[in-house]
């Protein structure tokens, strides 16, 4: 369990495992590993061991999950990582039932979450998703485990901003983890002028990200999964 | 009676005194003269009682104007409007009103003044006296039947706030208890996960793999199950709200491969475009269908041969539209039956399942349901309510549902929601139990027999060249 993959190179993207279950980071990085591509890094079982592996080793990405009693949680230890690199790309594991902390751990700048019982290709997909950097392709299940989660979603500020029709029919699509292509389709636009509508949204929403983006929405009200 | 006991607590004693004081003309000796007249004006006073409880301002302003009219015609004789004046300012201070009060007031003081002035019955200090202390001590009864009344009111005001803070505090403990449950058992079975697919990825016994493959799948749709419910108890909608089919096929594909792949099974799934939503009943049946069809095939496939399941909706020849699910795999042991729970669940709604064997071991079961569109009129009105301007995943689609049956997946006319055509119980009582033991049971036990009854061919939608070379088993419902 504590041997990197001989296989994956050094120039690999390196991804760092963290969960308190020694079964599920056994799992997931017996999953990363066979696939050749990752650089997968020994798993670690806290938060402050987390910040610590992220300052010595600066992995591409970050699996972290969400609570680990009774050390830091994941949430405290995603703040703590993007204090180090603003850069970071670190995605939550979470369970089919998400438990509270989900949006906080979004709100600490968190790319997406992606269920630690997902499949192989599932996950590995994922993982090379987040690795292009934010993509709404993640962010497919994303607004209902926030609502099943149960997670206290700050209440928004009296004056929401203003929207028009186009936007809300974006930020829509994004909050169902549509792709920029799915969206420029469904839409009759470019991905150009597509992208460009979502970093406007991520300015007037003051999202960091395309995740924040969908608490912001669930925030304002703007959407609702059904 | 409602009439009498009024709104406030303090009404029923209120009026009763009202109407006491009215019914006192009838005592003999109440009128002094027997002039028409001056009857009429006693019998409008004593009237006048009966009004103040309900408008004591209109009863305080007519008893003032009469009472001015009266001891003009009469003032050598008891005057009666007072007596209602009095009243009616008394009512109006209970009702905590102190400017109508003070109005009343001052048209008592302007009677007196006038009485004084033409030397009448109730003028002068006899006559300021006499009113004065009945004003007074009706003025401090209405004073403290207000107070009373508006104390009863903050009492009645405080303990529902305290029973409304029980309340939340009793549901947000439930609520955290809840959470808590729910990620327990959540991370449990995700541990579990971790443990099948460590081990499946250790074992090297074909069999230990269909084992860990059926328990994986069984982990999978206890998981899913727990989704379910949170998610229903996150939103308080009811089970039977509609699904997402689009969202739900995606997850059970994942599912059901990821549980095969645990048994070194290669199960692909390919589902066409399907409508966006489903209903419950339906949705409760093609998973079922579909975790048992995965389940025939971790348990009789061919250990290493590819196996799929196809999802598709089409239109039959009598231009039905039908949700068809289908399992193709190789297998050692030939099937010579229907699985009896496949076929039982399909001819619940009106559906079919049969089983296709082609010479070279390669088994196609296929379950098909019949389908209807649901229009926008049909709706059960389960949907959740919307704000103005919020947009929910297919909110756009749902309004411009169209009627009708049949038409290719997408929907006729613009409908996106599918239901089960007929229903001959309630699935909703079954399902749950039906469920489980597709994924556990050997509910299929007895299906993979010797080859024995060979039934007439009879898929239209297959190639002819592999009609005639299988043999089919089908049972129509």
């Amino acid at each position: 369990m504590t041997e990197e993959t001989p296989s994956a190179g050094e120039t690999a993207p390196s991804v760092l495992v963290v969960d308190d279950d020694s079964w599920t980071t056994r799992a997931v990085t017996a999953v990363l590993r066979d696939t050749d591509e990752f650089h997968v890094l020994d798993p670690v079982h806290c938060g402050e061991d987390a910040v610590e592996a992220y300052a010595a080793k600066r992995p591409d990405i970050v699996l972290m999950d969400v609570n680990m009693p009774p050390g830091m949680s994941g949430v405290d230890a995603t703040k703590a990582i993007m204090d180090i690199d603003p850069e970071a790309r670190v995605l939550l594991l979470t369970t089919v039932s998400p438990g509270p902390g989900i949006a906080r751990g979004l709100e600490a700048g968190a790319l997406a979450v992606v269920n630690k019982t997902a499949g192989d290709e599932e996950l590995t997909s994922v993982v090379r998703a987040a690795l292009q950097g934010d993509s709404p392709g993640l962010l497919r299940t994303l607004a209902e485990d926030i609502v099943i989660s149960g997670d206290t979603i700050p209440e928004a500020p009296r004056e929401a901003p203003q929207l028009t029709e186009r936007e809300l029919q974006l930020l829509a699509h994004l909050c169902r983890g549509s792709d920029y292509e799915e969206i420029a389709a469904a839409e009759f636009l470019t991905v150009h002028t597509v992208k460009s509508h979502a970093r406007n949204l991520r300015i007037k929403l003051q999202a960091k990200n395309l995740a924040q983006l969908v608490v912001r929405s669930l925030q304002f009200k703007y959407y609702s999964p059904e | 009676m409602s009439l009498i006991r009024g709104p406030r607590f303090v009404d029923l004693p209120i009026r009763l005194l009202a109407l006491i004081m009215g019914l006192t003309v009838l005592i003999p000796g109440s009128f002094e003269i027997d002039e028409p007249r001056y009857v009429m004006l006693i019998i409008v006073a004593y009237a006048l009682f009966f009004l103040a409880p309900f408008m004591p301002l209109v009863a305080g302003l007519l008893s003032t104007g009469l009472s001015m009219i009266f001891v003009m015609s009469y003032p050598d004789l008891e005057n009666m409007f007072p007596e209602v004046l009095i009243f009616a300012a008394a009512v109006l201070l209970s009702h905590r009103r102190w400017t109508a009060a003070v109005i009343a007031t001052l048209g008592l003081a302007a009677y007196l003044a006038t009485c004084t002035e033409l030397g009448a019955y109730d003028g002068g200090l006899a006559g300021f006296i006499d009113l004065g202390f009945g004003w007074l001590t009706y003025s401090l009864l209405g004073l403290a039947a207000g107070l009373v009344e508006a104390r009863i009111r903050r009492e009645i005001t405080r303990r529902e706030r305290a029973a409304v803070e029980h309340q939340q505090d009793v549901e947000s403990m439930r609520a955290r208890f809840t959470s808590d449950m729910h990620d327990t058992l959540s991370n449990s079975l995700a541990t579990e996960t971790a443990i099948i697919r460590t081990m499946a990825r250790t074992t090297g016994s074909p069999e230990s793999e269909r084992l860990l493959a059926e328990l994986s799948l069984v982990n999978a749709e206890a998981t899913k199950r727990l989704r379910h419910l949170v998610s229903s108890l996150s939103s308080g909608e009811t089970q039977g709200q509609r699904i997402r089919l689009h969202t739900e096929m995606r997850q059970l594909a994942a599912m059901l491969e990821s549980g095969c792949a645990a048994g070194s099974i290669r199960l692909s799934t390919h589902v066409t475009e399907l409508p966006t939503y489903a209903s419950a009943a339906l949705g409760q049946h093609y998973r079922a269908i579909l975790l048992e069809l995965a389940t025939n095939v971790i348990r009789y496939s061919t250990p290493g041969a590819p196996a799929a399941l196809d999802v598709e909706m089409r239109r039959n020849s009598d231009g039905r539209t039908e949700l068809v699910c289908r399992s193709t795999n190789e297998t050692e042991t030939e099937l010579s039956e229907t699985p009896r729970s496949l076929s039982r669940r399909a001819r619940r709604v009106g559906g079919a399942c049969r089983v296709i064997a082609d010479e070279g071991h390669r088994v196609i079961v296929e379950v098909v349901l019949p389908v209807r569109y649901v229009t926008a009129g049909t709706d059960d009105g389960t949907s959740p309510a919307r704000g103005p301007g919020q947009h929910t995943e297919g909110g756009a689609q749902r309004g411009a549902a169209a009627g009708g049956e049949g038409g290719a997946a997408g929907g006729e006319g613009g409908a996106d929601e599918i239901d089960v055509l007929c229903s001959h119980d309630d699935p909703m009582h079954q399902d749950t139990s039906d469920a489980h033991r597709a994924g556990a049971s050997a509910n299929t036990d007895d299906t993979r027999k010797s080859a024995g009854a060979a039934a007439a061919s009879g898929g239209s939608e297959l190639p002819e060249s592999e009609r005639s070379a299988r043999r089919e088993n089908r049972i129509e419902a």
